[in-house]
């Protein structure tokens, strides 16, 4: 009955299908001819992809994926010519169908018993060799129910913003197709039920992050942040791939099944292997996630467009890496000092990229930092074996930081693409909307009691306080945090909407509020921020934490350990330290940004040096170009020349040396029928003897 | 037993039949030029496999046991019958205006596809011989169906004298047999070795014969160093011809060697393992060498098909089951790639026959630039065409027989090869187009339906080599 399941990921892989053949031809089907053609073989290729997916499962689900089929085709029949407005449909629909499909599949699994919550299913045999068996099989648990639901539901409304924001674009076809790939592949990455198809996922994210923030590649910088963007994450994936092969070599199995049954009998606790497993593959999360070492991608990847930087960077991708540990829950529980790794660097994730908000001016890399902050946060929640907790503040930081990135893009969309906050200032009153859902969303991140952020931040931060894998020292900068990302989102908040307007008089002119259809999103997702922290309020404070039971099923493989009891009291001291951290945060920003805004200007000046190491980061990229590309890029031209000379010598002596026997077997052939005949003859005497 | 079984040869008779109608057109017509004779001969082509799919599954002994019709048989006479098919289809616009009489020429297509079917269907010696000749003197006369062309005439000439050199030792081999076993009958061959030959100067006698039978063979597979005749005959000889030649005479000679030694001979063919190893060796190494130099494509063409039949024979180097269907697969795939090329040439020869005469000729004409890429890199043997999937197969039986080494000759040969093979599609697509013939007629229809099935094909056994290959290896019963 959960077959249907296998459809969520294809039909955002059909629609970027669709539509990248669309984006291709676009051109070339200026004449009706081979428009008609065109679209009658994608028309067969829907088709037979169908026929694939009807010997799959069962019948009813692909009557289901027949209706949008038949609309096409009556579309087209009826003469309807593919433009922009049909590739929007196709786009957002596509993803659409998926998560109508992914609350389905979400309300039939919290119909079964908690137990029973963990659906396999087939699609086909991948590859059988050796020891080795993959299938393409997927798997709903109420961890990869939760992560569709947000992937596919953010998913669809940054689709339908994206109709609004792309509007104009000359490739506008390829945009979706990207965007759409892109879902797929996230939807592999945390549908897979075995290592390499999360691996699929996982490269694939990479690959689409590639193509969406280079996607006006014309621009240099843009292909340069794409570039840097995937190298980046292919260091990490390298980590994934060598903590995947250690699996198969300890396990024979790759299947999360097999592996997670197994993991409490096969490895020992706090054993080097597991250690080793589990190091490997948090590599490869640090990349995807952007942690420290590998967070210097992402506030480049800012360079595409603004609804990619909500799906790449706030919604999906980087919380790959979150999910992955999560989903390896019960490896890491046996290595606990992977655990202590985990938790420590983000912990100093947060911390540091939180310090390094402060100074920036572009509204996106504001943005940027507080999404590698936030994830720093929900690795230091997994971290501490609080699995859910992580997880929880992954859904809540989905809803507030797309919705943030999205209110961003509203306002980029507003002042004619100007990026620079210091040049923005008082839109308050002239884009009322944007600015009542920004607020919303920088009170959710901030941590406002009874907003979504509230929730999620204060499980992870009582978590790390009283978790056995916790400490007071993380719980420490976790709140030290809290109190610092509070001071720059307010900072983010006052500069564009509060103070003196500092923009020039042109763009001034031409300011105005983004369509419904941008509109709409920002509002669902400030709905969401709000009242998103709801599905897991906390004991402590009356609720019944439905979040955190409903996950438990995840970590039934975890190994446990029993850790102290504390009162409600003191979650309640944590909880009041916490937020009057925060407003302490709020009561800064507000005295230097609307207050008193000369603050800022003299204490960078007075301290000038603290300020241009903030400013740039601490010099961390320049550090990297240092110490890694010039070093590799070194190592390439020196094998270069070795290649050049001595490789290339000698597989041009072999190719030269064949060249003269060809001339001379050549010579064989002389064109006398007696030299032939001798051919012969001297053939039957060698079968003769 | 005068068993009569005249349904047992029904395609063939269809095909006779039209043979003959077209040389009486050819003879009463008044105006014999107007006559589709390709698409008459496709209809003939295409009743005899209809006929051959009624009788496909049974297995028929008839005409006193000189003949076998089985599912193996079966299985090639639809190979003959499509390369018939295709070969007709790319000959029309080649020939016209240079033969005057059209109708000879599909006759004779047609009377030496019959020749491979009766050798497909033979059970015995006499009727091989039969099948041979008829096959080979039609194909005599098609190479030299150009009269004015002295290549033409040349390469007919020299095909003729020397696959009479080559018959006559095949004759010689199986007057040794006869003398003997005192029979030509296949079945029988068997039995009265077993009966009467144990050692001594007797089985020498029969293995001398048998050595000069598997000469005759070799000499039509155009294994070295039997393969003097190839390049000179496949270049000179009209390319529609050639094309014939290459893919269909290839085929029955394979088929051929299969049966003959696997059925009648098989109490010998172990004698000859080594030695065919050799062959099989020199044969890629020398067919590959050669080719790289190679200026004309229809010469490096021949060379390639030397080469290709070397790989072929590693399949039956190899005897198991695996490698004997691999032939088999391989040459559907190698009949499909080499057909495909040719009826590219046979559309580019206007502009002249070398490699620079075919200069950026794939972005003028991008269809047959991208055919050709298809057939070119089934030729090397990369995925996903039917040519990797047959050396795939190919080189797995031999592993399973334990000739790791030769798999490895085989591969580096085959790597070679990828020289002189891309190097066409970059004279097709890196070089500067030169101005000679002016514009081409390069649309016609019944060449591009050539071109669009054998690339179809070409893919369809790359991708889905399992429906192919099942079906070779349930088959494949001639077992030593």
């Amino acid at each position: 009955m959960f077959d249907f399941i296998v459809l969520i990921p294809l039909f955002p892989a059909f629609g970027a299908f669709l539509n990248g053949i669309y984006g291709v031809f676009r051109s070339n089907w200026a004449d009706k001819p081979s428009h008609t053609i065109g679209i009658a073989s994608i028309g067969l290729a829907f088709g037979l992809m169908l026929l694939l997916v009807y010997k799959m499962v069962s019948v009813p689900i692909v009557l289901l994926a027949l209706v949008p089929a038949l609309g096409a085709f009556l579309a087209f029949i009826f003469g309807y010519r593919w433009s922009d407005k049909l590739v929007s449909i196709i786009g957002v629909g596509s993803i659409g169908i998926s998560f109508i499909l992914s609350v389905l599949a979400f309300w039939k699994l919290i119909h079964l018993e908690p137990e029973a919550r963990f659906i396999e299913v087939v699609f086909y045999k991948w590859m059988i060799s050796g020891d080795l068996s993959l299938d393409i099989a997927f798997l709903l648990d109420p961890l990869s129910a939760v992560m569709i639901l947000v992937v596919t539901g953010v998913g669809f409304l940054i689709h339908v913003y994206s109709v609004g924001y792309m509007h104009n674009d000359p490739s506008y076809p390829r945009f979706f197709a990207y965007l759409n790939l892109f879902v797929f592949f996230m939807l592999i990455l945390v549908m897979a039920n075995n290592f390499p198809m999360m691996f699929i996922g996982w490269e694939g994210v990479g690959l689409c992050s590639y193509l969406l923030i280079g996607f006006w590649f014309e621009d240099d910088y843009n292909a340069y942040a794409g570039n840097k963007a995937f190298i980046v994450n292919r260091i990490g994936d390298f980590g994934f791939l060598l903590g995947m092969f250690l699996i198969f070599v300890t396990f024979g199995s790759l299947n999360y099944k097999d592996v997670f049954e197994t993991a409490s009998r096969v490895l020992s606790y706090n054993g080097f292997t597991v250690t080793a497993i589990t190091l490997l593959l948090f590599v490869g999360a640090t990349g995807k996630s952007s942690q420290i070492p590998l967070y210097v991608w992402l506030p480049d990847a800012m360079a595409g467009p603004t609804p990619v930087s909500a799906l790449i960077h706030a919604a999906t991708m980087v919380t790959a890496g979150v999910y992955m540990v999560a989903r390896c829950n019960a490896l890491y529980t046996l290595a606990p000092i992977s655990m202590a790794v985990v938790a420590t660097i983000g912990a100093l994730t947060a911390i540091f990229a939180a310090s390094m908000g402060f100074a920036q001016r572009d509204i996106k890399r504001i943005l940027a930092y507080s999404t590698i902050s936030q994830l720093g946060y929900m690795f230091l929640g997994v971290g501490v074996a609080a699995f859910s907790a992580g997880i929880f503040h992954l859904v809540t930081h989905a809803f507030f930081k797309a919705l943030l990135f999205l209110s961003a893009g509203s306002v980029i969309h507003a002042m004619g693409g100007e990026q620079d906050v210091m040049k923005m200032g008082g839109l308050k009153g002239h884009i009322k909307k944007t600015f009542i859902v920004s607020l919303v969303g920088t009170l959710a991140i901030a941590g406002a009691p009874g907003l979504s952020g509230f929730f999620s931040k204060d499980e992870i931060l009582w978590q790390a306080y009283s978790s056995p894998y916790g400490s007071v020292f993380l719980w420490a900068i976790g709140v030290i945090t809290a109190g610092m990302t509070a001071f720059y989102m307010f900072r983010w908040l006052f500069l564009i909407f509060f103070g003196e307007e500092r923009m020039d008089h042109e763009t001034k002119h031409h300011i105005h509020e983004s369509p419904n259809v941008m509109l709409v999103p920002l509002y669902i997702l400030a709905f969401l921020s709000i009242v998103g922290g709801y599905i897991g309020i906390p004991e402590s404070l009356g609720g019944k934490n439905h979040f955190h039971h409903f996950l438990e099923p995840v970590t039934r493989y975890a190994y446990k350990i029993e850790g102290p009891h504390y009162s409600h009291a003191l979650e309640y001291a944590l909880m009041i330290v916490s937020v009057a951290v925060a407003f302490a945060g709020f009561a800064i920003a507000y005295i230097c940004y609307v207050k008193n805004p000369s603050i800022p200007v003299k204490f960078a000046e007075s301290y000038r040096n603290i300020y241009r190491w903030v400013y740039n980061k601490y010099f961390v990229d320049e550090l990297y170009e240092f110490l890694f590309v010039k070093g590799t890029l070194n190592t390439c031209f020196g094998l270069k020349a070795f290649d050049e000379k001595g490789i290339d010598g000698a597989v041009n002596g072999t190719g030269k040396s064949l060249y003269w026997s060809s001339i001379l077997t050549s010579k064989l052939q002389t064109g006398y029928i007696y030299h032939y005949v001798w051919g012969i003859v001297l053939g039957l005497l060698i079968l003769l003897f | 037993m005068a068993n009569f079984d005249f349904l047992s040869i029904s395609p063939d008779l269809v095909l006779i039949a039209f043979a003959v109608l077209f040389l009486l057109m050819g003879s009463f017509s008044r105006t014999p030029g107007v006559h589709n004779y390709n698409m008459l001969s496709i209809s003939a082509f295409s009743l005899a496999i209809l006929f051959n799919l009624l009788l496909f599954g049974s297995k028929r002994f008839g005409f006193y046991d000189m003949m076998l019709y089985d599912e193996l048989a079966g299985i090639f006479r639809f190979i003959f019958y499509g390369i018939g098919i295709i070969v007709s289809l790319m000959s029309d616009p080649y020939i016209e205006g240079k033969i005057k009489h059209k109708g000879e020429y599909y006759a004779l297509i047609i009377l030496s596809i019959v020749g491979m079917s009766f050798i497909a269907t033979s059970y015995d010696l006499i009727m091989l011989v039969l099948g041979v000749e008829a096959m080979s003197l039609s194909v005599y006369i098609l190479a030299g169906m150009f009269k004015h062309d002295e290549a033409s005439a040349e390469a007919s000439i020299k095909y003729f004298l020397l696959g009479a050199f080559s018959t006559a030792i095949m004759l010689l081999g199986i007057a040794f047999v006869y003398g003997t076993v005192g029979t030509t009958n296949y079945s029988l061959i068997v039995q009265n070795y077993n009966k009467y030959l144990h050692g001594g100067i007797q089985t020498g006698i029969f293995l001398f014969g048998v050595a000069a039978i598997l000469a005759g063979v070799l000499f039509k597979i155009a294994a070295v160093p039997f393969h003097m005749w190839t390049p000179d005959v496949y270049e000179g000889a009209p390319t529609s011809v050639t094309a014939f030649m290459i893919s269909g005479v290839k085929a029955a000679s394979f088929f051929m060697l299969i049966r003959v030694f696997l059925i009648a001979l098989k109490v010998a063919v172990f004698n000859f393992v080594d030695i065919m190893v050799f062959i099989s060796i020199i044969t890629m190494t020398l067919g590959n060498i050669a080719a790289l130099t190679q200026r004309n494509i229809k010469r490096m063409l021949a060379y390639s098909s030397i080469a290709h039949a070397g790989y072929m024979l590693i399949g039956f180097v190899a005897l198991n089951k695996t490698g004997l269907a691999a032939i088999v697969f391989y040459l559907i795939a190698y009949a499909l790639m080499n057909l495909g090329a040719f009826a590219v040439l046979v559309l580019l020869e206007e502009k002249g026959k070398d490699l620079e005469h075919v200069s950026g000729c794939g972005f003028l004409y991008p269809f047959l630039g991208l055919m050709m890429t298809i057939f070119m890199f089934s030729m090397v043997g990369l995925p996903p065409t039917g040519g990797f999937m047959g050396k795939f197969y190919v080189f797995k039986g031999a592993l399973e027989a334990g000739y790791l080494w030769l798999v490895i000759i085989a591969v580096l040969n085959s790597a070679v090869s990828a020289y002189f093979y891309l190097r066409v599609l970059v004279y097709m697509f890196f070089e500067k187009p030169i101005d000679a013939g002016g514009a081409l007629r390069t649309s016609s229809a019944t060449v591009t339906t050539a071109l669009v099935l054998t690339s179809v094909g070409i893919l369809f056994l790359g991708i889905f080599p399992q429906f192919f290959f099942e079906i070779t290896t349930k088959y494949m019963t001639y077992l030593p």
